[in-house]
C-alpha cells in the first residue's frame, strides 16, 4: 500500500511539475547595447610644407583659401556665407584652411595661375565632402581651363567611414589640361545636381595641384586667412 | 492499479477523482494552448502584455513598436494624414457649400495642383524616401471624378513651366513667380471641359517656404533698382503673400464659369486673404463660396483634403496666426528682412556695408494677435474689421457648437491668491447634424495702465480640443493655467513699483471662455489686491532678473499702446545704420576669463590616456538615470582624456562619436522637423523616413494629445534608425515665433504665439523622450528671420519684456514640461552676442532660471563668429560640425573646466536616450502567464488537499477493518 502511495504520489508530482512547466516563458539574459563602429581620426592630408615651389617644371600646390572670394556667395547645408566667410579652418587640410559653402550651382572657384611657357599639366583636385558621396562628372562639377570646358572622366569623392566631410583626398583629373604661356584661368563650379538637400552640392575645396614641365606662379591673396 | 481501484470502491474518493482527472486535463489543456502556440500566447501577450524585462536599476527600456523600416513607414504616413485631417482649416463656407456631394464632378483649377507645395526646403526639407500622394489622388480616392483635360493641360508645358525650384540657402529674394499659369494660355479645350465636371471648381493657391531665405516683399526682380517684374504680377510694389495677376485672373475663370468655387491654400505662411470677404479687393469674387487651409502636407498628407472635402472628415484646425488684412500695415513690416532695399539692414562703416547685418524688433510685445486685438480694442470694431480678416484662433466646422461654463476652481469675482491654479470646465454640446471636434480657448486680459506696463489686450492662456462629438452628445473640456501665468516682465520698472522684474499688478484680470481671440463666449472676472512680484523662478526657485539690460535698452521707442502712431515702428535711416569700428571689432570675440563665473584656477582631473577596459572603473551604461549631479559623473568624468573632451565637443554634426573605451557610443541625430531628413542625396544613416506635414499644420490641430502621439511616431521611426543603430537625437522641433508672415520658415515653427507653440511643442517632446529620443529644440533663441542670420551673426535688438514673454516662452514651456534633453542654440546674435555664446542665454537663463540639464548643440557651425571657446564658457556644448572645430588648445584650468561641463551635458543627455537602451538581465514572465499559474497552483493545491484528506480517511476506514480479519485467521 505504502508502495502504491508513493508512486501515486510521485505521478502527481510530475503531472504537477509539468502543468507548472507548460506556463514557463523563456527566461534569457540579453544585452541590448548601443554599441556602433569605432570611431577613426579621419586620414589627412599633410599639411604643405614650407618648401619653396619648384622652378623649372615639378609639382606645384594652390591653396584654394588664397584665391579671390570677393564676389562669392556661397550656400551651405544649413546656413550661408559671403566672401572671406566661406573659407574655413581645419587642422585637416593643407596650410589649415579651406573653402566651403559650395553647395550653390554656380558657385565657381577661381585660380589665375601664370605658366613660364604653354604645357601639359596634371591637376589633381584635393577635396573633401560633406555630403557623403558625390560622383564628379563635368554635368555636376564643371572644370574650364581658359574658358574651356574640360571633359574629364567621371570619378566619385567620398569621406571616411565616420562621414568626417574634411577628410581632404587627392583626386587626379584626366585627361591632362593644357596650359598657355601667360595667365592661365582654371575654374572649378558647382554644376546640375542634387547632392544637398535636393538641391546643388558642391566639394569642400583645399586646393590645387598642377604638375607640369613650366614654372607656374600666382599671387595668392594671403589677407585672406589673416 | 490496487490503489486506484481501492479508491474507485470509497464513494468520496471516486468522486473526487470524478472531479480531478477532468479538471488536470482541462487545465493542461488550457495552459499548454495559452503558451505553447505562438498565435494565442503572441494575442494574450499583446492584450495584456508580453515578457518583462529586467533591467539594472535606473535605466529605461525603449522597445520598437515596429519590426521594419517599411512598417514604420507605412504607420508614419497613415498618422501623417490624421495630422492633416486634424490641421486642414476651414476658413469660409457660405452656403454649405462644403462639404461636396458624395461623387461630385470639380474640375481643380491652378498650375501648382499638379506640383503641390509639400514641404519647406533647406535642412528639413532634405532628400526624404517615399511617394508623394498627389491631390488628384486624394480627390479621387474621396470619389470625386475630377476633370481630366484640365489636370492634363497643367502637367503639360501649354501651361507653362510652372513654379521654379526653390531658391539656395543665404538667397535674398525678391520676385520669386508663384509659377501660376497665366489666363491667355487657357484655350477652347479647356474652357469645353468645365460643363462636365461642373458641381465646383477647386481652385489651388499655392505660396513656398525655405531655409535660408525670407519670403518677397516685393515682386521685383532685384532689390537694387532693378524694376523690371515677370509677366504674371499685377504691380511691382505688391508682394510674395498676395495673389499675383495670373492667379487673379485664374480665380475669375473659375468665378466665371462655375457657381461654387472652393479655394485651397497649399501656403506655409498666412497670404492676404481680403478677396474672401472684401468686395473692394481685386480678386472678390461672390462665388467664391469656401476656403479651406491645408498648409504644406508633407508626403502623404494631401490624402485628408478629399475626406474633407467630401465630409468624411469634418474639419477642425484653427488660425495659428492672424490673417490681416494688409500685410505692409503690420508692425513688423518696417524691421524685418533686408527693409525691401539690397543691403538695407546693413550696418554701415564709412558709408559702405562693414558686413554685419541687424534687425530691430520695434513692436516690442505687439506681435500677431497681441497687435491686432488690442489696437481693436483701443480703435474700434470698425478699425479691427479693416485690418483683419481672420483672427487668431479661428476656424469653421460642418457642425455647431454650443459651450456651457462648467466647474471652475473659482467663482466668479473672486480674489485671486499668489499661487493659484485656475481651472475651468467647459461642457460642449454638438448642436449640428453631422460629428465634430471643436477647440476651447482661454484668453485672460490683465489690467492696463497707459505709460505703464505694456500689455496685450488679450493673451492665450490655454486651449482644449474635444474628442469626437456625436450629434446631440456633450463632451466637456477643463482648461487650466496658473494665476502667475498671467505675470507681465516689467524689464524697465515701467509701472515704477521699484521692481524689474515677473509682476501680477493689482486689478480686475478678465478670462473669456473663447471661439479665437475675437470671440469670447463665456467670460469670468477675477481680481488680484495687491501687486505680487514673482523674484524667483517657480520651478526652480533661482532668482529672475534681468540679462539682457544692453539689448533692451538699444531701440530708444517701443510700441505702445497708450499711442500707436506716435511709437509706430520705422525703418533705420542710413544715419541710424551707421556704426564705427570700436563696434565692428566688438562683434569679434575675444577670450576674457577675469572675474568671469566659469573661471577656475583648479584644474580638473583628468586622465592623462585612454583608459584601458581594465582600468575604468565607472562605465557609461552605469550612468543611465542617474542625477546629473551624481557622484559617479564626477568619477566617470574624472576618466575621459582632454583629447576625448575635444573630440566630443567639436565632432557634433548629425550626431556624436564614440568613446570606445568608455562604453560610450556613437549617435545619430538628424536633421527635422519634418521626420527625419537626410540632407545627402545617397549614403548616410536616413533613408526610408517619413516627410510629415510642416509643423504649422500640427500647430493649426490645437490638439496637445496628437502632438504627443506624432512624439510618440517619430520616436518609433527613431528606435529603428538605420536598422543597426537608433536615431539618438532630432533637430526639433523648431519653435521660433511667426513674427513676420514673410519669415522664409514660419512653416518650420508652429505660432505667432509662444504659448500654443509651447504647449504643442512640449507634447511632442514629451512623446519622443517616451521613444529615448533627444530633441534638440531650435532655434535658441530670437530667430525669426532666415536674411543674413548667419552673415557674421544677425545682431538683433528686442527687449526683455518680449523675449521673455513670447520669444523665449516656448523654450521655457518645452524645458519645463517636455524636460528636454537638448536644445539647439542659433546663428543669430542677442544684442551683439552670438546666442550660442550667451552665458545670459545658455546658463543665467536656461541651466539656472528654468534648470535645464542636458546639451545644447550649436546651429551648422562653419562662420568664424561661432568660436567654440566662448561657447564652453557660456554653457553651450556640441558643435554642430562635420570635421573638427574644436575648443582651442591652451588647456588653463578654465578652459578645461568649461570643456569638461560641455562634456558632461553631452553625456548625460546620451546616457539618458534609447543610446543607452537597457541591459536586459532577464525577463519576468507576463502578468497573464503569472496568474495562470497561480490558478493552477491553487487548483492543484485544492484537489491535493481534498484527495489527501478522503483518501487519508478512506484508510482509516481500512485499519479499523483490519485487525477483525487478523483474529479470524
Amino acid at each position: 500500500m505504502k508502495k502504491e502511495i508513493r508512486k501515486t504520489g510521485l505521478f502527481a508530482l510530475i503531472g504537477l511539475v509539468g502543468i507548472l512547466s507548460s506556463c514557463g516563458g523563456d527566461s534569457s539574459v540579453t544585452s541590448a547595447s548601443g554599441a556602433g563602429p569605432s570611431s577613426t581620426k579621419p586620414s589627412s592630408v599633410a599639411p604643405s610644407t614650407s618648401e619653396p615651389d619648384p622652378v623649372g617644371g615639378g609639382e606645384y600646390t594652390f591653396e584654394a583659401e588664397y584665391t579671390d572670394v570677393s564676389n562669392l556667395s556661397g550656400g551651405g547645408i544649413s546656413g550661408a556665407a559671403v566672401g572671406i566667410n566661406m573659407i574655413l579652418q581645419s587642422g585637416n587640410a593643407s596650410n589649415g584652411w579651406y573653402i566651403g559653402y559650395t553647395h550653390k550651382k554656380g558657385l565657381a572657384i577661381t585660380f589665375e595661375i601664370t605658366s613660364s611657357a604653354a604645357a601639359k599639366a596634371d591637376l589633381t583636385l584635393v577635396l573633401g565632402t560633406e555630403l557623403g558621396p558625390m560622383v564628379m562628372n563635368p554635368t555636376s562639377y564643371e572644370i574650364t581651363v581658359n574658358g574651356t570646358d574640360v571633359n574629364y572622366t567621371e570619378f566619385s569623392i567620398r569621406a571616411n567611414s565616420s562621414q568626417i566631410g574634411t577628410d581632404f583626398r587627392e583626386y587626379a583629373i584626366t585627361p591632362q589640361i593644357d596650359l598657355v604661356e601667360g595667365v592661365n584661368t582654371l575654374v572649378f563650379t558647382t554644376g546640375e545636381n542634387t547632392y544637398c538637400n535636393g538641391g546643388p552640392g558642391g566639394p569642400l575645396f583645399d586646393a590645387i595641384k598642377l604638375d607640369t614641365t613650366s614654372t607656374l606662379t600666382w599671387e595668392p591673396i594671403e589677407d585672406n586667412i589673416a | 492499479m490496487n490503489i486506484l481501484k481501492r479508491l474507485w470502491k470509497g464513494k468520496k474518493t471516486r468522486v473526487w477523482m470524478l472531479t480531478s482527472a477532468p479538471v488536470l486535463v482541462l487545465l493542461l489543456t488550457a495552459s499548454l494552448v495559452t503558451t505553447q502556440v505562438p498565435l494565442i500566447d503572441g494575442t494574450l501577450d499583446i492584450v495584456f502584455g508580453g515578457a518583462r524585462p529586467i533591467t539594472a536599476d535606473g535605466q529605461a527600456v525603449y522597445e520598437k513598436e515596429y519590426e521594419t523600416k517599411q512598417d514604420a513607414l507605412k504607420a508614419a504616413n497613415a498618422f501623417n494624414v490624421g495630422v492633416v485631417e486634424e490641421g486642414i482649416t476651414l476658413l469660409k463656407n457660405e452656403e454649405n457649400t462644403l462639404p461636396l456631394a458624395s461623387g461630385s464632378k470639380v474640375t481643380v483649377f491652378g498650375k501648382n495642383s499638379v506640383n503641390l507645395v509639400y514641404g519647406g526646403s533647406g535642412s528639413s526639407g532634405g532628400n526624404n524616401s517615399g511617394e508623394k500622394n498627389t491631390l488628384y489622388e486624394s480627390l479621387e480616392s474621396a470619389g470625386f471624378e475630377v476633370n481630366p483635360t484640365m489636370k492634363s493641360f497643367y502637367e503639360s508645358s501649354s501651361s507653362g513651366s510652372g513654379r521654379a525650384a526653390n531658391p539656395a540657402m543665404g538667397s535674398i529674394i525678391a520676385g520669386f513667380s508663384t509659377g501660376e499659369t497665366p489666363i491667355s494660355s487657357y484655350g477652347t479645350i479647356q474652357r469645353n471641359s468645365y460643363s462636365d465636371y461642373s458641381d465646383a471648381a477647386i481652385v489651388v493657391i499655392s505660396r513656398i517656404g525655405g531655409e535660408g531665405f525670407d519670403l518677397p516683399r516685393t515682386m521685383k526682380k532685384s532689390y537694387s533698382g532693378n524694376e523690371k517684374i515677370d509677366a504674371g504680377v499685377r504691380n511691382a510694389d505688391d508682394h510674395y503673400l498676395q495673389l499675383d495677376r495670373n492667379e487673379t485672373d485664374m480665380l475669375k475663370e473659375a468665378c466665371d464659369n462655375f457657381d461654387k468655387v472652393v479655394v485651397v491654400l497649399n501656403t506655409s505662411a498666412p497670404i492676404e486673404l481680403g478677396f474672401l470677404d472684401d468686395p473692394e479687393h481685386y480678386a472678390y469674387n461672390e462665388k467664391i463660396k469656401a476656403c479651406l487651409w491645408m498648409g504644406l502636407p508633407g508626403n502623404s498628407g494631401v490624402m485628408a483634403l478629399g475626406k474633407v472635402l467630401d465630409g468624411e472628415v469634418n474639419p477642425s484646425g484653427h488660425t495659428t496666426d492672424t490673417y490681416a488684412r494688409d500685410f505692409k500695415k503690420d508692425p513688423s513690416y518696417a524691421n524685418f528682412g533686408n527693409n525691401n532695399v539690397a543691403d538695407g539692414n546693413a550696418y554701415l562703416l564709412d558709408n559702405a556695408s562693414s558686413g554685419s547685418y541687424f534687425v530691430e524688433y520695434e513692436e516690442g510685445i505687439y506681435v500677431g494677435y497681441r497687435y491686432y486685438e488690442t489696437r481693436g480694442f483701443t480703435d474700434g470694431e470698425a478699425w479691427y474689421d479693416e485690418n483683419v480678416v481672420y483672427p487668431f484662433g479661428y476656424g469653421l466646422s460642418y457642425t455647431t457648437f454650443e459651450w456651457h461654463l462648467g466647474e471652475t476652481s473659482y467663482p466668479d469675482e473672486a480674489n485671486l491668491p499668489q499661487d493659484g491654479e485656475i481651472e475651468i470646465t467647459v461642457d460642449v454640446t454638438n448642436t449640428g447634424d453631422v460629428p465634430g471636434k471643436d477647440v476651447v480657448q482661454a484668453y485672460y486680459t490683465a489690467p492696463y495702465e497707459s505709460g505703464g506696463i505694456e500689455k496685450a489686450h488679450v493673451v492665450l492662456a490655454d486651449f482644449a480640443k474635444t474628442e469626437l462629438i456625436q450629434p446631440g452628445e456633450t463632451k466637456s473640456v477643463t482648461l487650466s493655467f496658473a494665476v502667475s501665468d498671467m505675470k507681465s516682465y516689467d524689464y524697465n520698472d515701467a509701472n515704477e513699483n521699484g521692481f524689474k522684474g515677473y509682476e501680477l499688478e493689482a486689478g480686475d484680470y478678465g478670462i473669456a471662455i473663447s471661439r479665437n481671440a475675437h470671440e469670447p463666449v463665456e467670460t469670468l472676472t477675477y481680481s488680484i489686491a495687491s501687486d505680487i512680484r514673482y523674484e524667483k523662478d517657480d520651478a526652480t526657485g533661482e532668482i529672475v532678473e534681468n540679462r539682457f539690460d544692453d539689448v533692451s535698452g538699444h531701440i530708444s521707442t517701443y510700441l505702445s499702446r497708450s499711442d500707436w502712431d506716435g511709437t509706430w515702428p520705422t525703418t533705420p535711416t542710413a544715419a541710424e545704420r551707421a556704426v564705427d569700428m570700436a563696434f565692428v571689432n566688438s562683434l569679434n570675440y575675444r577670450i576674457d576669463d577675469e572675474g568671469k563665473p566659469w573661471a577656475t584656477d583648479t584644474m580638473p582631473t583628468q586622465s592623462d590616456h585612454e583608459l584601458s577596459k581594465k582600468e575604468v572603473t565607472v562605465t557609461f551604461k552605469e550612468l543611465s538615470g542617474l542625477p546629473y549631479d551624481d557622484p559617479k559623473w564626477e568619477e566617470f568624468m574624472n576618466q575621459l582624456t582632454i583629447g576625448q573632451m575635444s573630440g566630443l565637443i567639436g565632432t557634433g554634426a548629425f550626431g556624436t562619436i564614440p568613446l570606445e573605451n568608455l562604453g560610450v557610443p556613437m549617435t545619430y541625430a538628424p536633421d527635422g522637423p519634418s521626420g527625419f531628413t537626410n540632407f545627402m542625396s545617397s549614403g548616410g544613416p536616413v533613408f526610408d523616413t517619413a516627410f510629415y506635414a510642416a509643423e504649422c499644420v500640427l500647430g493649426a490641430s490645437w490638439n496637445k494629445e496628437l502632438a504627443h502621439e506624432f512624439g510618440n511616431m517619430i520616436g518609433d521611426e527613431a528606435l529603428i534608425g538605420d536598422n543597426t543603430l537608433a536615431y539618438s537625437g532630432w533637430n526639433a522641433p523648431a519653435v521660433n515665433i511667426h513674427r513676420s508672415p514673410f519669415g522664409g520658415r514660419n512653416w518650420e515653427y508652429y505660432s505667432e504665439d509662444g504659448y500654443l507653440s509651447g504647449a504643442i511643442g512640449a507634447e511632442v517632446v514629451k512623446g519622443c523622450r517616451e521613444k529615448g529620443v533627444i530633441t534638440y529644440v531650435k532655434h535658441f533663441a530670437v530667430n525669426e528671420q532666415e536674411t543674413n542670420r548667419d552673415t557674421n551673426g544677425l545682431v538683433t535688438w528686442a527687449d526683455e519684456q518680449a523675449m521673455r514673454e513670447i520669444y523665449l516662452k516656448p523654450f521655457e514651456i518645452i524645458v519645463k514640461e517636455g524636460e528636454s534633453l537638448g536644445i539647439m542654440s542659433s546663428f543669430n546674435r542677442i544684442g551683439t552676442t552670438w546666442a550660442g555664446g550667451s552665458y545670459a542665454l545658455l546658463t543665467e537663463i536656461l541651466r539656472d532660471e528654468w534648470g535645464f540639464r542636458g546639451c545644447v548643440v550649436t546651429d551648422y557651425s562653419l562662420p568664424r563668429y561661432m568660436n567654440v571657446n566662448q561657447q564652453i564658457r557660456a554653457g553651450g556644448d556640441l558643435v554642430f560640425n562635420q570635421g573638427d572645430k574644436a575648443p582651442g588648445n591652451d588647456y588653463t584650468p578654465t578652459q578645461v573646466s568649461c570643456m569638461r561641463k560641455a562634456a558632461h551635458n553631452i553625456l548625460y543627455a546620451i546616457a539618458n536616450s534609447n543610446a543607452v537602451n537597457a541591459d536586459i538581465l532577464g525577463y519576468l514572465l507576463p502578468i497573464w502567464q503569472v496568474i495562470l499559474i497561480v490558478v493552477d497552483v491553487v487548483v492543484l493545491v485544492g484537489l491535493g488537499v481534498w484527495g489527501g484528506l478522503v483518501i487519508a480517511m478512506e484508510f482509516r476506514k481500512d485499519k479499523k477493518e483490519e485487525p477483525t480479519e487478523e483474529k479470524t485467521a
